[in-house]
């Protein structure tokens, strides 16, 4: 017996292996893709907490704060470059693949561990996830899986409880969708204590841990905003207007777009999807897991409802249920080896395996081995000036000086990361001043005044398809900045983005008309 | 099999595995189609702007042909057919738009500019509350309807939907000008003024708001 159960490991051993290094390799490959602008902001913000200034007190975004000290730890410690957080996301991802393992391990043995793990490694590698950026959700992952880890494994040991409610409480810091994990901690420790399933000797004492744990980086932010003066600023961007971002989707809308984000990474990842939807129904009919049910199912849950706020249902959200689907998955491949032939039980584990995760990638192979780095960020995000915002920010930094300001009309923050300038204006984005809200004129107003106070030595006008002045949106912002524009400024750069192979660059050069409706004009403050 | 599991819930697991399946099936496939039809109307719709109204037809009839409820693209094919002159037949796509898509305030409006364009103004006042009543904001709606109400005498309620037109967007010089008129119908010529100076700031070159303003000046005196 011990013989076939040892080559059954090494043959999975050997081909989780494969799998992870071909993850590593995919990641190390593509560590070049420009920033989206998610990134840009992240790191913009960072790159400005490494100054001493305070999230919010000079950008806005809605986002939690947590997410900018990390990319500040990333940019100190590997420096403030692309590939530098590429490289980080690359740790956090393999750290978040162990601790699912262990979790995995933890709740089913090691082959439901290690499948767990790998999936997750393959999945959130995904370009329908939007995997090889690095998005706050990664980093979200790896305190939320650290936390419900602790706490399963908290048995009466005090200081793991504690722990496991700060990591729970960091990874909100990180993301408000992050609530929904620290709410599954809460149901899983609160049905612990009723069933008694777990024997607590001090069941107050595990729980107030817990809290006191979860509370301390919201109390830490909480006090820091306070204490320095910026606490209505911060209320304002991550309470007050995130609010009302997320009641703008209807309930309708909102189906649409789950329906067109997940069928794209159900397309490309269905047999791995298929183990997860295995490993679900498995609760029901193996004894083993219909113990775990209550985990499974309520982290399932958790994990999707994190998806949902505001009916986005953006590609990346969707890696805040991926440790979910991938420890189902887990469930799914145990169960599916735990009813295979006692003869084959040497070779189907690795088979399995090697079919779901090769099927998936296979699927995915151009992104994966043969895009080069541009028309990967091409085929994700189209048109987007993400190749671009380098040479753009890299002329802004040849004509300028450290202390000038510029103003981004558009959404592109990446900008003014990778040209070191700061903004001068809060907004970064210009999405929250066109949409349909209580503080979109509010916001406009604080605009245009914000930047005709700083003068800003450049202003770049992102015009992408319509893509912040719409028709049904009022054109006050449009007609002040082409009036501002023309009397203050002239265009001393035209980036004309003709195709997914072709922009072309006019810089200081008079005349130039823009071909494409994806374009970017650059104007430089009259002397 | 497993010595604990039990058949009938094996059963059952098996049969949600393949109805999710399916499930999964259903949507993939149905996303491909939404995918191809969102292509081909982007396609008819960079046609349209470039005045190829004909080219861009076929491509929405193709959008429609893969995907039979993609509103979207009634919308623009009635817009393309509008364009030619085929008002009859844009209004019933619209109608078809909006039936698919009872809140596609877009399509009520457009609706409602191509049966005012019939002479049905009635039925075009209809269809741009509808639009207003989906979304408020669109100040473009809010004149036209203030435009046809003031056609039918009736000026308050011009004045309102004006009102709330330059509330949303202060800088729509025609809202100004049109509610002077309005203001001046129901002889408040020195609020009229107001409003055509307005016009006047926001486009020095507005003739008709000039016009207005010199008659209103003079009505004054």
């Amino acid at each position: 017996m011990e013989p076939r159960i040892n080559s059954q490991k090494t043959c999975l051993l050997l081909v989780v292996g494969i799998f992870l290094m071909g993850v590593v390799w995919v990641r190390l490959r593509l560590l070049g893709v420009p920033l989206e602008r998610d990134e840009g902001e992240y790191a913009y913000m960072a790159q400005q907490l490494l100054q001493g200034i305070l999230p919010y007190t000079e950008a806005h975004s809605m986002k939690f704060p947590g997410i900018y000290f990390v990319y500040a730890g990333i940019l100190a410690i590997f420096g403030q470059s692309p590939v530098a957080i590429h490289l980080s996301l690359l740790f956090v991802n393999l750290a978040t693949v162990f601790l699912l393992f262990l979790l995995g391990r933890n709740l089913l043995g090691l082959s439901a561990g290690v499948a767990a793990g790998v999936s997750f490694a393959v999945l959130t590698l995904s370009p329908a996830l939007q995997g090889v950026w690095a998005n706050s959700e990664h980093f979200v992952l790896l305190p939320a899986v650290g936390g419900i880890l602790l706490l399963r494994t908290a048995q009466d040991r005090p200081a793991r409880f504690f722990f496991s409610g700060l990591l729970l409480g960091c990874a909100l810091l990180i993301k408000q969708h992050a609530i929904f994990f620290c709410l599954f901690g809460i149901m899983y420790l609160g049905s612990k204590v009723v069933t008694q399933s777990q024997s607590f000797k001090k069941p107050f004492l595990s729980c107030g841990l817990f809290a006191a744990g979860g509370l301390a980086p919201v109390i830490f932010i909480a006090l820091l905003y306070g204490v320095t003066g910026n606490f209505s600023d911060f209320w304002f961007c991550t309470v007050q207007y995130a609010t009302e971002y997320a009641a703008m989707t209807s309930p309708d809308s909102g189906f649409a777009n789950f329906k067109y984000n997940f069928s794209q990474i159900l397309e490309s990842n269905f047999p791995i999807l298929w183990l997860s939807l295995l490993g679900l129904t498995s609760v029901a009919w193996r004894k083993e897991v219909g113990r775990e049910y209550l985990f499974l199912i309520g982290f399932f849950a958790c994990s999707f409802l994190a998806i949902t706020p505001g009916f986005y249902f953006r590609p990346h959200y969707f890696l805040l249920w991926m440790p979910a689907l991938s420890l189902l998955a887990g469930v799914g491949f145990a169960s599916l080896v735990s009813i295979s032939s006692s003869r084959l039980k040497t070779l189907v584990p690795a088979a399995i395996l090697t079919l779901a995760l090769g099927l998936s990638v296979w699927m995915q192979k151009e992104f994966f081995f043969t895009l080069p780095v541009i028309k990967a960020t091409r085929l994700i995000y189209g048109l987007n000036p993400f190749p671009e915002s380098l040479e753009i920010a890299q002329y802004i930094r040849d004509h300028s000086q450290k202390t000038d300001k510029i103003a981004v009309l558009g959404s592109e923050p990446q900008i003014h990361f990778y040209s070191q300038r700061r903004s001068a204006t809060r907004h970064l984005y210009m999405y929250p001043l066109m949409e349909k809200h209580t503080y979109a004129r509010q916001m406009q107003a604080e605009m245009m005044q914000e930047v005709e106070g700083a003068q800003p030595k450049f202003v770049v006008v992102a015009n992408l398809s319509g893509f912040w002045v719409s028709p049904d949106s009022s054109p006050t912002l449009k007609d002040w900045a082409q009036g501002y524009l023309d009397s203050e400024y002239e265009i001393s750069g035209v980036v004309d983005i003709l195709s997914h192979e072709e922009t072309v660059y006019k810089w200081d050069e008079r005349g130039y008309l823009p071909q494409s409706r994806y374009h970017l004009l650059i104007y430089k403050r009259k002397t | 099999m497993t010595e604990n599991s039990n058949p009938m819930r094996i059963v059952i697991s098996l049969f949600l595995v393949v109805v999710v399946t399916f499930l999964g099936y259903w949507l993939v496939l149905d996303e491909r189609k939404h995918s191809k039809a969102m292509a081909y109307t982007q396609r008819g719709d960079a046609l349209s702007e470039l005045k190829r109204y004909d080219e861009a037809i076929e491509y929405y009839q193709q959008a429609i042909k893969v995907k039979s409820n993609y509103v979207e693209a009634y919308n623009n094919l009635a817009n393309a057919l509008g364009k030619k002159g085929k008002t009859k037949e844009s209004i019933a796509y619209y109608n078809e738009a909006v039936r698919l898509k009872s809140d596609f305030a877009k399509a009520y409006s457009n609706l409602g500019i191509a049966l005012s364009e019939q002479g049905q103004f009635e039925e075009a006042i209809g269809q741009y509350q509808k639009a207003l009543e989906i979304n408020p904001d669109l100040f473009r709606v809010q004149n036209n309807l203030a435009i046809l109400l003031a056609r039918q005498g009736d000026f308050s309620g011009a004045i309102e939907h004006y009102q709330q037109a330059i509330t949303f967007y202060p800088g729509f010089a025609k809202a100004h000008n049109n509610l002077g008129s309005a203001l001046a119908a129901q002889g408040r010529f020195e609020e009229a003024m107001t409003h055509f100076e307005k016009a006047l700031n926001i486009d020095p070159n507005y003739i008709d708001a000039r016009k207005n303003l010199e008659l209103a000046r003079s009505l004054v005196r």
